[in-house]
């Protein structure tokens, strides 16, 4: 039995500007027409959208297309669905395909759900008996019982995704081409789509599986394509192939991180006699006060191993001193170490507050260290916003320090990279 | 499980389909015939959707050229217009010129812009593209079987029984019902072929809907047109003509050229067919 899909040397270039886009529209359906050989190479202002891609699948294989946003992968589930040609290569697919690029497409909002359905299973090519055998399973899948006789513009994205997804599994495709299209569900019915989705793989469905999530890629997906502008840059074992994506994903970050001046230092050498207005994106790490009015010579440094650093390995020991000078005599002084990832996510606090270390400090220089034995964040990007109060009251707000934490060459998920160790018992 | 050999297996690649015509014709003939049911169901969609908000629903469709024939009527009655002589009331006569104007521009314009409205779908759902064609002409029959009752009822009313009798008005009906279908597929004949540079430059439309006004003008919708020559070039004038003579007992009109424009426009729907179903899948993502 041959593959389920062979994709061999596959290329698609699309224009980047609107005028020669419709342009080379005419000309290609022209050379459509008359049959005339497509262009192989680029036209003026024209990229490579994909280029040279192949791999073949056998029966119940899964595929993870992972890459950024730009990569190609949507083009190439495109192609493999035939809703646009290949300007370069073979595609083969043999079976029923059904793709889930857009849950919504075919619905008519101003019809029900049921109705919908039935729209939805006959644009998958179903005769009007094959859709009655399966609708009510496909309700029930949804969950959307109560909800079915209503217009589907009364859903949430959620309820759409449901019965969106519902219909196309239920099709009984060979190959199922899957964009990400479940995140909008809540985390019960994603872990059911999931579920239903291994079932289709013991059954023999073929699954080719566009992700942002690496996690799932990982779970679902024995094998992955790591595509990068176009180009596969890997294929192979979906876990390999993805920890690669990150390792790329976090040479990224680190150059991007090592091109942004140090906060603190910047501060100092660049600030006028007022203090520069506060960009708005601190402002995810709460509130700001960055005027020096009672606080002064403020510095932050990350130490690992006794070397002040702004790259900090994951799990290592790691020292922060965190020094100013008050301007006055300050009751009840307090300093706190927020840990925000850059995004705004609030990993942890260490501070002063709770055991009332700093008391009645009259005004002159202070030094804080705050010793963290195992840095468990995972890499990435981290902010330490460091509050230094008087009582309720803040005497200044700011970024104190970024610093960036990296990888030890395991995949990890979430907001941290927890230290463990396991024992695997099999009977 | 595995597969059966005659799993089908598909392929694409960046060769003309256009290498193989017959395979192309293939594909659109088993496009057509299995497509029956989805093209069905993507014409009740539409149907349901536009009237899904609407109380009158199909009603304002007939408002418009039902008020436009009332006007003109109206000029008439007032000695204002002079329409011509005509074997048949003025306001039956303006009636069929109205409704069968509207129902071959109508199936013009949705053949049109076929790739527009449907780009939410070819750009998401693998689809033949036979299933639009056949669900615009779904659609059409849809709009049409309205225009065909008002019209039938005032036949009806309006008209004597031709000399052969009942059966004489019987197969006049039957013919007439027999031929309307030609003037849908003449829209989409020419709507069709337009499509996928319509798809490309909306100019395309403008176009069109330029040459539509000053059209009506020179179709026997409003008046009757004596110049033969104006008749016989105008395969649209030809069709209405025909249609309201046929329904209303007079016969049919220039025989030969009605054959011969027929001919033309069946062969313009397959050109443009084949060319609406190579263009898709170059032009989806475009339109």
């Amino acid at each position: 039995m041959g593959p389920m899909i062979r994709v061999e040397g596959v290329a698609k270039r699309y224009s980047r500007k609107a005028h020669s886009h419709r342009g080379y529209g005419l000309t290609d359906f022209l050379r459509e027409v008359f049959d005339r050989p497509q262009a192989t190479e680029l036209r003026k202002d024209e990229f490579w959208a994909l280029q040279e891609t192949s791999f073949t699948m056998t029966r119940g294989e899964s595929l993870a297309l992972i890459g950024r946003n730009g990569a190609g992968k949507s083009t190439l589930l495109k192609m493999m669905n035939g809703l646009t040609k290949p300007d370069r290569g073979v595609i083969e697919m043999r079976g029923r395909v059904q793709a889930l690029i857009n849950l919504g497409a075919g619905f008519n909002p101003a019809l029900s759900g049921m109705e919908n359905i039935y729209n939805a299973a006959s644009l998958a090519g179903l005769k009007h008996r094959e859709v009655r055998d399966i609708v009510d399973t496909v309700i029930d899948f949804a969950e959307l019982e109560d909800a079915i006789e209503s217009p589907v513009e009364t859903y949430s994205s959620g309820m759409k995704a449901r019965l969106g997804f519902a219909v196309a599994v239920h099709l009984k495709p060979d190959i199922l081409l899957i964009d990400e299209v479940l995140a909008v569900g809540d985390f019960a019915f994603q872990n059911k789509c999931f579920l239903r989705m291994e079932q289709l793989k013991q059954d023999g469905v073929t699954i080719v599986f566009v992700s942002h999530s690496h996690n799932t890629a990982i779970k679902l997906c024995e094998r992955a394509l790591w595509l990068h502008q176009g180009q596969v840059m890997a294929e192979g074992d979906a876990t390999e192939t993805v920890q690669r994506y990150l390792d790329y994903l976090e040479s990224l970050e680190e150059k991007k991180f090592l091109a942004q001046p140090a906060p603190t230092q910047a501060t100092k050498e660049t600030a006028p006699e007022k203090a520069p207005a506060t960009p708005k994106g601190e402002q995810r790490y709460g509130p700001v006060v960055s005027e020096e009015t009672h606080v002064t010579d403020i510095v932050c440094e990350v130490r690992v191993g006794g070397q002040s650093t702004d790259v900090v390995p994951v799990h290592s020991a790691v020292e922060v001193t965190f020094s100013f000078r008050l301007k006055r005599r300050v009751e009840g002084l307090s300093t706190t170490l927020n840990f925000f990832r850059e995004d705004g996510l609030l990993l942890g606090i260490v501070t002063t507050l709770y055991e009332k270390r700093i008391e009645h400090i009259h005004e002159g220089h202070v030094t804080c260290r705050f010793s963290l034995p195992h840095i468990d964040f995972a890499p990435g990007n981290y902010v330490i916003m460091a509050p230094i109060s008087e009582g309720q009251g803040y005497l200044w707000r700011d970024v104190a320090r970024r610093f960036r934490v990296t990888g030890n060459g395991t995949v990890a998920a979430g907001a941290l990279h927890l230290t463990h160790d396991f024992e695997l018992h099999h009977e | 499980m595995p597969l059966p050999m005659s799993e089908p297996c598909v392929r694409y690649t960046a060769t003309s389909q256009s290498r193989h015509p017959a395979t192309v014709g293939r594909a659109i003939c088993q496009g057509f015939v299995n497509a029956r049911y989805t093209a069905y169901r993507l014409a009740l969609k539409d149907i349901k959707g536009a009237y899904a908000k609407s109380s009158l629903g199909l009603l304002w469709d007939l408002a418009d050229p039902l008020m436009f024939g009332a006007i003109f009527y109206t000029l008439v009655a007032a000695g204002i217009l002079h329409p011509g002589e005509m074997a048949i009331p003025y306001a039956l006569f303006v009636t069929f010129g109205m409704l069968l104007y509207l129902t071959f521009t109508e199936s013009l314009l949705a053949s049109l812009r076929l790739f527009r409205s449907s780009r939410g779908l070819l750009n998401h759902v693998k689809i033949a593209p036979e299933a639009l064609v056949l669900s615009i002409f779904f659609r059409m029959l849809f709009n049409g079987s309205f225009r065909l009752l008002v019209l039938l009822t005032l036949t009806l009313m309006m008209t004597e029984l031709p000399p052969s009798g009942v059966v004489g008005r019987l197969l006049d009906l039957g013919f007439f019902l027999l031929l309307f279908p030609s003037l849908i597929m003449a829209g989409m004949a020419i709507g069709l072929f337009l499509a996928p540079f319509n798809a490309l430059y909306t100019d395309v439309e403008r176009v069109v809907g330029l040459i539509i006004l000053p059209l009506r003008f020179a179709t026997p919708v409003f008046y009757t047109i004596s110049s033969t020559a104006v008749l016989l070039l105008n395969p649209v004038a030809i069709l209405i003509v025909n249609l309201r003579d046929i329904a209303t007992h007079q016969g049919v009109y220039a025989p030969g050229a009605l054959v011969a424009w027929l001919a033309v426009l069946a062969g313009t729907f397959a050109v443009a067919t084949y060319l609406f179903h190579l263009a898709v899948p170059v032009l989806s993502e475009r339109a």
